[in-house]
């Protein structure tokens, strides 16, 4: 008994188990087929990207539902979201009959109301799997429940019936929900070879015929939508036609809702021959795109599975965190979320010129956002890469615009070189537009350059011919240019030279011009801008009686031709310094110019490294040596020429304290003077006075001053022309003749003092000896020449002669130091003692 | 011409000499005083007996002028008095 009881205990616990098992697999397999959703991401690195433009994320996702019935991207951050989404979701239908059972009860796949098959063949092929074919007598599905007026009747309804007429004349229901008066709610039948949509309302147009003509063996998806604004027919997934009609359905009995034929009560009208397929009734209206995704999708109107794909655009700078979120009609939603990477290069801005011209020098720019993984940014303009520079965020390179000769676009873009990787920006188009230099005609017409001609010697016009010219023009850095060969060998009297281009044009100019009886000169001046402001020109040239060919030999300071020395001429016509010839220097250091020996030329020699190299002057030799190597520039100008100046005094020496007119007198027949004067300083610099005049002529500038006491006065005299100054100076030499620097006494005291100091070897003795003999030769020779003999006379004269020595010399030794002038006492005290005795006599 | 009127005439003449040499010598002065002074010869302290002997003859110029002047003019009145 107990063991019964057991038994039946564990019995009983078995079948809880086995209770509680089956109900966890009913949960699981609800769980399985209550639908699964997935959504995929898909946020691709984005190398290059602007700022402006839209830039695209894709969102899909999958689901064994039958339709999404929503989807959206939304992100934590503010920011709007362009949706453009590539599938429609569907409204969940009401009823949806497959028609794939071959026997029982026709399946709604909603689970709402199943039907019951009266007659028709199921199992033959349909559009999908399995149809029910509809052939003779009285074959229907139906079931008097469905979609009654409390289901659907008050509201819109959408009917969609696939179908495959085997006959196409009278009138046959492919599906239809009625009313025991045999009124519809609403209907759709084949009507002869056109589909026809009805339902009845209280008053007003109760059907509407489709446009599509239909034929025999072939599949068709019927549409009949009714809703409150009219009655619309459709086949194929578009509505074809439709007829207004707001007023509602009248309520009466309910009959079947039947498909093959339309029944109500035991009446059954309107047999369908053919086969129907995959029957869906919705409670809403559906739109035109619904109806198309439906007619297109390949599953009929019974997806099993569905893919929604949305792309989402969004502008830079980018939200960092996105998701999105699908949900399909089960109500299953599902989500995803997407951190976004910034991208590799945001591009900020670019700068360049829409439009340019040949030759131009063009700058571009690019002002990108990118870590240090952004190693090299290049410009490909029209297939080439230039390099760029950068500063900051901005890249930016700058080129010669090519020669293209006719209107042409150019596309450009920017490569990055960004951790390895290389990829491009979008491209961009410039336009180059030509350009064109020459001589003037009817659509090279706005007159840049004007040649004329002068003979040099007495400006006289001149008609010259061209030869060989060549004018290399350009808008840039002269990396690129145009160049026109121009040759005129009949000689005119202008040429005026017109540029297509309102714009500043730069000019490097190389042109050999002559004329009959002159010889030709080359005009090269420097690389000039013009611009529509006409710049006149006069070239001139030398006869050739009045000319000669003047050589100059350019060499280094070792002695060596310099080959390659810029040279001009120029020449001071008018006030202006005017180029008048030009060139280089050959292998030989030398070149040569036709000019006129009677004019005063400006001649420019420069070599780099050397420094330039000018001269002034009269060129009347036919060579001339220029050595280049100096340190300092060298400008030599003859402001001597014509220049005539005196000054007083003439003396080269000058009393001291006496008053003196300085004069300073000048004149300039060639030059104008534009200041001239002088100043007095004496020999410390001390300034005395000064004066100056501005007759562009000249004149006589006077200053008196007296010399006093000083040694010497100086006198700094100049005159200024064209702002430079010529300087020399003059001096006087003061001299003080109060010291009787001349006199006698300067020969004794030099002597005495030349004799101390070792003169002749003398001393005191040698002197006396020969001042003795001196006293001695000039008494004996007046003796003799005179036969003087008288003892008085002799004394006389011997007291004179040491006198002279000693008193007035003082060279005569004396040998008594204590008494000066001891000799010339003595031989006075004689002399008054001769004189005496002369007296006694 | 007698006696009288010839010794007159050489008197008028050894003055205008003598005059004409006292006038001439003067321009002499200047150019000695130069040539003595401490930028030339600097006859004051003389570097070599050159310079030295240079400057004995610059100072004897004067008065070797002035005495050939006034012995030309002397002599001429002497010479003529003395015959």
């Amino acid at each position: 008994m107990k063991k019964r009881q057991k038994n039946s205990l564990i019995e009983a616990y078995r079948r809880k188990i086995l209770v509680g098992a089956m109900i966890m697999f009913i949960f699981f397999l609800g769980f399985v087929l209550a639908g699964t959703i997935s959504v995929t991401l898909d946020s691709p690195q984005i190398n290059y990207t602007t700022n402006s433009s839209s830039n695209t994320l894709q969102c899909g996702s999958t689901t064994d539902a039958l339709y999404f019935v929503n989807s959206s991207l939304y992100t934590n951050y503010s920011g709007t979201w362009e949706i453009n989404q590539t599938n429609i979701a569907t409204p969940q239908p009401a009823g949806e009959y497959r028609l794939e059972g071959t026997s029982g009860v026709v399946v709604d796949n909603i689970g709402y109301s199943n039907l019951t098959n009266s007659g028709a063949t199921r199992g033959t092929s349909g559009i999908i799997g399995n149809s029910f074919n509809f052939s003779t007598g009285d074959d229907l599905s139906y079931n008097q429940t469905a979609f009654n007026y409390s289901d659907i009747s008050t509201q819109p309804v959408t009917l969609i019936v696939w179908f495959n007429p085997s006959s196409l004349s009278g009138e046959k229901v492919l599906a239809w929900k009625g009313k025991t008066n045999g009124q519809a709610i609403f209907e759709l039948m084949q009507k002869d070879d056109k589909l026809r949509a009805r339902s009845n309302r209280n008053s007003g147009t109760t059907e509407v015929l489709c446009t599509t003509t239909i034929s025999t063996g072939s599949w068709y998806m019927g549409i009949i939508i009714s809703n409150s604004t009219g009655i619309y027919c459709g086949t194929n997934g578009v509505i074809e036609n439709s007829t207004t009609n707001s007023n509602p359905i009248d309520p009466y009995v309910e009959a079947n809702f039947s498909i093959g034929a339309g029944s109500y009560g035991a009446t059954t009208w309107g047999n369908f021959t053919g086969a129907l397929d995959e029957i869906s009734v919705f409670n809403v209206s559906l739109n035109s795109s619904q109806l198309l995704e439906l007619y297109n999708s390949g599953n009929a109107a019974r997806p099993t599975t569905n893919t929604l794909n949305s792309t989402f655009l969004f502008p830079f700078p980018i939200i960092s965190t996105w998701n999105c979120e699908f949900c399909d009609i089960e109500g299953d939603c599902e989500s995803a979320t997407s951190n976004r990477t910034e991208p590799y290069v945001l591009e900020n801005s670019r700068t360049y010129n829409t439009t340019t011209y040949e030759t131009s020098y063009e700058n571009f720019i690019i002002n990108v956002t990118a870590n240090s993984s952004l190693t090299d940014v290049n410009l490909i303009y029209n297939g080439t890469s230039y390099d760029t520079s950068k500063s900051g965020s901005i890249y930016s390179t700058t080129l010669s615009v090519p020669n293209v000769n006719t209107q042409t676009n150019v596309t450009f873009y920017w490569n990055f070189t960004y951790a390895g990787q290389y990829f491009s920006s979008n491209s961009n188009n410039q336009t180059i537009e030509p350009i064109e230099f020459g001589l003037c005609n009817a659509t090279l017409d706005v007159p840049f350059w004007n040649i004329t001609f002068k003979d040099e010697s007495d400006s006289s016009d001149i008609n010259a011919t061209i030869n060989s010219a060549t004018f290399e023009y350009y808008f840039g850095n002269n990396t690129l240019n145009k160049t026109l060969s121009f040759t005129n060998t009949t000689a005119n009297d202008y040429y005026t030279f017109c540029f297509s281009v309102n714009r500043t044009i730069y000019i490097d100019a190389h042109i050999p011009y002559a004329s009959t009886g002159y010889p030709q000169r080359i005009f090269n001046p420097p690389t000039t801008a013009f611009t529509n402001s006409t710049t006149n020109t006069t070239l001139y040239l030398i006869s050739t009686a009045e000319g000669i060919y003047v050589t100059f030999q350019v060499i280094n300071t070792a002695d060596q031709p310099l080959e390659g020395v810029l040279t001009n001429i120029t020449r001071n016509i008018g006030g202006t310094e005017t180029l008048v010839s030009s060139g280089e220097t050959g292998a030989d250091g030398a070149i040569t110019y036709w000019l006129d020996p009677d004019n005063v030329y400006t001649a420019n020699f420069y070599l780099s490294p050397y420094d330039l190299y000018s001269v002034t002057q009269l060129f009347t030799q036919t060579t001339y040596t220029i050595t280049l190597g100096g340190t300092t520039t060298s400008t030599i100008y003859d402001y001597h020429r014509g220049v005539d100046y005196s000054i007083t005094p003439i003396n080269s020496y000058l009393s001291n304290g006496t008053s003196y007119n300085f004069n300073f007198t000048i004149s300039s027949s060639y030059w104008a003077l534009e200041e001239y004067g002088f100043n007095i300083t004496n020999e410390n610099r001390t300034l005395y006075g000064n004066t100056l005049g501005t007759t562009s002529n000249g004149s006589t500038l006077s200053l008196t001053l007296n010399t006093g006491t000083n040694e010497t006065f100086i006198m700094n005299y100049y005159w200024t022309i064209n702002s430079t100054n010529t300087t020399s100076v003059r001096s006087w030499k003061i001299i003080d003749l109060s010291d009787d620097s001349f006199s006698l006494a300067h020969l004794g005291e030099d002597f005495d003092s030349y004799v101390d100091s070792g003169l002749f070897g003398l001393t005191d003795f040698g002197t006396g000896l020969i001042l003795f003999f001196i006293i001695i030769a000039v008494v004996g020779v007046t003796k003799v020449k005179w036969g003087i003999s008288n003892t008085s006379f002799g004394i006389g004269l011997i007291f004179a002669l040491v006198a002279l020595f000693d008193v007035s010399l003082g060279i005569l030794p004396n040998p008594i130091n204590a008494v000066d002038h001891f000799p010339t006492i003595i031989m006075g005290i004689l002399f008054i003692g001769a004189m005496a005795r002369e007296g006694l006599r | 011409m007698n006696k009288k009127g010839a010794v007159g005439f050489v008197i008028l003449t050894a003055i205008v000499y003598f005059m004409f040499g006292m006038v001439t010598y003067q321009f002499l002065k200047p150019d000695i005083a130069i040539q003595r002074d401490a930028s030339h010869m600097n006859c004051s302290a003389p570097d070599t007996s050159g310079d030295k002997v240079i400057c004995l003859i610059l100072d004897s110029v004067v008065i070797l002028v002035v005495i050939t002047i006034i012995s030309a003019a002397g002599g001429m009145i002497t010479n003529r008095a003395l015959k």
